[in-house]
């Protein structure tokens, strides 16, 4: 059984995200999507635990299933092709660890992913000395996140610790500005427990297979969704039962059964390069090391990017690929596609939306089309400019100005013209 | 070993003298004195442990100067603890039953017991203080004063007194009357005492800052030995709190760089935004958004306030913002009656628990509490060790007010509470007219608890005035008036637009 996990969301809870994300939108767009596995989310925040107490119930296979009262209303709004995905919840969420170690300001953001409400309860009771939950459904935690893995490890066999977005400059153990060189110094004796780290928005497995010390980790995906359309922009496939044990076990062994993840082009990530936001500078690593690292605008320290982090800690080189490597695909989601094909910049346009619940509606979920539809299936269907799209990005045609400090990248699937000369090219199909 | 001390330090180390008072004022190194003076004693002068007393304000001092001494080896260490804890030691055969706070709870309200503790370290006898003594005699139990009491009278019998070389004092004006007898009637060859005049903030418990008069009065020969060299604080901040009390001068250590600011604010709303925007660029940001370099981290900075009615709109704002803090003494899972009865019954219990777990399980049975307080404890481990690893942790956090010094967390605390800490920021808020000082208390006592919170800052001393509190009119406070201090005046935009729309 393929299965799409994306365990990095959010709810309406945390900081900066939509106040869409409730517990039955995120079941409607997980259908929509073809994510089958989806984390629950800032799971310590109390009102936050309250709602999915109340909604969630554990089925067979150990995994949390909307109750039926609350999905009925979302499945009649459903378009036959979507309503009888079947979805399911994991417990998770995500911690901001800030404190000092060596000498230096640590801020990392973990995910903590348990098995059921008790286990939970009890991680809750521990943080809620020291933390202060209430205010964001990430709170931030004043606690090393060594003890926080601690913690995890000690509350249950079957719960699992994630380092999140590893190469995030400000926020994650890898940060150019306040993590580590190495999951030794960040972990310690405990380095071992570390079973999966996620890749980011802006690195894919290819960046971090380059790291020896990553060797035998589980090189995991998640959205990090804070709005309905971002879920699953990235996550896992995974082959196994629709099991909670069976979900945590292939992430932890990273065996047959964690088939790869679904990949955002890396440039497109907002800390792909290094650069200045506000001084409008944007360099490769190369270039940045040209100049000592000092923005040539303000002469204040760049903030340096994923890739040439990435490249400071490698001790393999670009391109490597390990034997019997997982499963790598990359995607762009179909909102964002017609987006672009209709020249509009904002995915919540209506237009833009009624032609995704067209498309929805006669082929089905974006992970079927983007995986799995022929181009001329969807030609045919009469979405002629989707097909063209698909097929480019699955050739890898396309172009992207890639992102830096804080700015996301942009997608260019077609070159200006491009799309009226390919339509009126019918050898294509 | 005295190369790390300065002259003074090593005047005081040192001293032949049989009776010796030194005044350290805040940052000098005084627990670095008291603990150089006990090494001196134990190395250079061969003085036998069980010769020498030393007595502290709180456990975690007593803790702190065990853990700093090193002993030479295979001798044991001198007794170095608080009166409560030299009462039990020198009572240890007679069977003594202390009540926790539920049992007395039932006998009167917090206020009445406050007053009768204040009676009782006073030596004095009222009706008030009969009655409660009656009713605590039904159950066979004595309170925590009893116990100061009861040495008090042992020590009456001369075979009783211990004959003791040296007696050390720590936070010496902390010293109330009862225990100033006790000092006294342990008739001590030698008397070290070291504290701060300036800091003697205690007097609704019995204490006064005289203590050292009376004391170079009751010895006349003392040799008095003042610490003024400051290690803590930035100048700039040592300028501001001197002016307090012109007389006094702290020399500053010319290396630590730091600020002293006064904020002149709209009101206690603009007071709390302006605290935690400084919290939030501080730590470099709390959100992907807003990241940048980060300074360092929460468990730096100190909010103080006069009493926890000022604490409010900080506590909603840090709240809100995701700030992770903690308020000394503000409700500590730990202050939980419950919990607080469950600390008494293992300390009284003879019968050895076999482990924290086993004692949560039987003693705590049918307590919703229970599964909170494992889920609490687990970091103490699950062997016998467990019992008294705990025991030792709580005391300490009530030592501290149930303050947790390894959380990193902004700490909110009244300025009495803060007394003994330090951290590298300190705000101390609401610097306004019958507030700080307090229309309640004695000035001069108000002044010395003014510079007790503002001597706790090494880094950035930031003194809040709000021009509005309570929807009030506030005026500035009269500490301010001589106070050496730049001032920052920030009221927020929108007032400003309106000012010029009118």
């Amino acid at each position: 059984m393929e299965l799409i996990v994306d365990l990095h969301t959010h709810s309406s809870y945390a900081r900066a995200t939509s106040k869409q994300l409730t517990l039955e939108n995120i079941y409607k767009w997980a259908k929509i999507k073809g994510i089958n596995v989806i984390s629950t989310a800032d799971f310590t925040h109390p009102k936050w635990f309250n709602e999915l107490y109340s909604k969630l119930e554990l089925d067979e296979g150990g995994l949390l299933e909307l109750k039926k009262e609350f999905t009925k209303p979302v499945d009649d709004s459903l378009p036959q092709t979507v309503k009888n995905n079947k979805v399911r919840f994991i417990l998770s969420t995500e911690i901001s660890n800030i404190y000092s170690k060596a000498g230096r300001v640590r801020r990392l953001h973990n995910l903590v992913i348990v098995p059921n409400f008790q286990i939970a309860s009890e991680i809750i009771a521990q943080l809620s000395r020291i933390g202060n939950l209430n205010a964001d459904g990430r709170p931030i935690i004043g606690m090393d996140s060594k003890e926080l893995l601690r913690m995890t490890i000690e509350s249950h066999p079957d719960s699992l610790f994630i380092p999140a977005h590893i190469w995030t400059p400000w926020f994650a153990m890898f940060g150019s500005n306040s993590g580590f060189d190495s999951l030794i110094e960040a972990f310690e004796e405990l380095s071992p427990h570390i079973r999966a780290v996620e890749t980011g928005l802006s690195s894919d497995p290819f960046m971090n297979w380059r790291l020896r010390q990553l060797d035998g980790i589980t090189v995991v995906s998640g959205s990090d969704a804070h709005s309905l359309p971002k879920l699953a922009r990235e996550a896992n496939i995974l082959n196994c039962e629709w099991d909670y044990k069976e979900i945590i076990g292939a992430i932890k062994t990273n065996d047959k059964r964690f088939v790869g993840t679904l990949e955002f082009f890396p440039e497109e990530g907002m800390y792909h390069l290094d650069g200045h936001r506000k001084c409008n500078i944007r360099l490769t690593p190369d270039e940045t090391k040209k100049i000592n690292g000092i923005c040539p605008v303000c002469g204040n320290k760049l903030v340096v990017g994923v890739m040439h982090r990435v490249d400071d800690l490698a001790d393999r080189p670009e391109g490597y690929v390990p034997k019997n490597h997982k499963i790598v695909e990359s995607i762009v989601p179909i909102v964002e596609i017609i987006a672009e094909t209709k020249n509009i910049k904002s995915i919540h346009s209506k237009s833009v939306t009624d032609e995704y619940d067209r498309v929805i509606a006669s082929l089905g979920d974006d992970f079927t089309i983007l995986r799995h539809k022929t181009s001329k299936d969807i030609a045919k269907a009469g979405f002629l400019e989707l097909a063209i799209a698909i097929d480019k990005i699955r050739k890898k045609e396309i172009y992207i100005e890639p992102g830096y400090d804080g700015v996301y990248g942009i997608v260019k699937i077609f070159k200006p013209g491009e799309i009226k000369q390919k339509s009126g090219q019918l050898s294509f199909l | 070993m005295l190369n790390d001390f300065n002259e003074a330090q090593q005047n005081a180390v040192t001293s032949n003298s049989p009776s010796i008072a030194i005044v350290a004022g805040p940052g000098t190194g005084k627990t670095k004195t008291l603990v150089g003076r006990l090494s001196y004693l134990l190395i250079e002068k061969h003085i036998a442990p069980e010769k020498i007393l030393a007595i502290t304000f709180t456990r975690k001092a007593a803790a702190e100067i065990k853990d700093r001494l090193t002993m030479p080896l295979g001798q044991k260490t001198p007794f170095v603890g608080t009166f409560h804890s030299l009462a039990l030691h020198i009572l240890s055969d007679d069977a003594i039953k202390i009540a926790d706070q539920k049992t007395l709870a039932t006998f009167a309200n917090k206020k009445t017991l406050r007053e009768v503790s204040m009676l009782k370290n006073n030596l004095e006898e009222s009706e008030l203080v009969k009655t409660y003594n009656q009713k605590l005699f039904a159950v066979g139990m004595v309170d925590y004063d009893d116990l100061l009491l009861l040495l008090f009278k042992k020590l009456n019998h001369k075979d009783e007194i211990p004959n003791m070389e040296h007696v050390l004092v720590d936070e010496f004006q902390d010293t109330n009357p009862l225990q100033y007898k006790i000092l006294k009637r342990l008739n001590a060859k030698n008397y070290f005492v070291i504290g701060d005049p300036k800091q003697s903030v205690y007097s609704f418990r019995g204490t006064n800052e005289k203590i050292f008069e009376e004391f170079t009065r009751d010895h006349p020969n003392t040799r008095q030995i003042t610490l003024t060299k400051n290690y803590r604080s930035a100048p700039e901040i040592i300028k501001t709190y001197q002016t307090l009390f012109p007389q006094t001068s702290l020399l500053p250590t010319k290396t630590i760089k730091g600020e002293a600011l006064l904020l002149d604010l709209q009101n206690e709303f603009s007071e709390a935004t302006w605290i935690v925007n400084y919290i939030r660029n501080y730590v470099g940001g709390l959100q992907m958004q807003d990241a940048q370099e980060s300074q360092g981290t929460f468990s730096d900075i100190a909010i103080l306030y006069r009493t926890h009615r000022f604490k409010r709109v900080l506590e909603q704002k840090l709240q809100q913002s995701g700030i992770p803090f903690q308020v000394v003494g503000g409700g500590s899972f730990y202050e939980d009656p419950e919990i607080q009865a469950f600390i008494s019954q293992i300390i009284n219990k003879k019968t050895k628990f076999k482990s924290l777990l086993s004692a949560i399980d039987i003693l705590l049975s049918a307590s919703l509490k229970k599964e909170e307080l494992k889920s609490n404890v687990s970091r103490f481990g699950n062997g016998t060790k467990s019992v008294s690893r705990f025991l030792e942790y709580t005391s300490e956090l009530q030592n501290h007010e149930y303050f947790d010094p390894h959380a990193n967390c902004v700490t909110l605390s009244t300025m009495h509470a803060s007394k003994g800490l330090e951290f590298e920021f300190v705000f101390v808020c609401g610097c306004e007219e019958g507030i700080i000082p307090s229309k309640r208390n004695d000035l001069d006592e108000e002044r010395r608890l003014f510079y007790v919170a503002m001597s706790r800052a090494k880094k950035g001393l930031y003194l809040t005035f709000a021009r509005r509190r309570n929807k009030r009119r506030s005026y500035k406070s009269t500490f301010l008036k001589r106070l050496e201090i730049k001032t920052l005046v920030h009221h927020s935009a929108r007032k400003k637009r309106q000012l010029k729309l009118f």
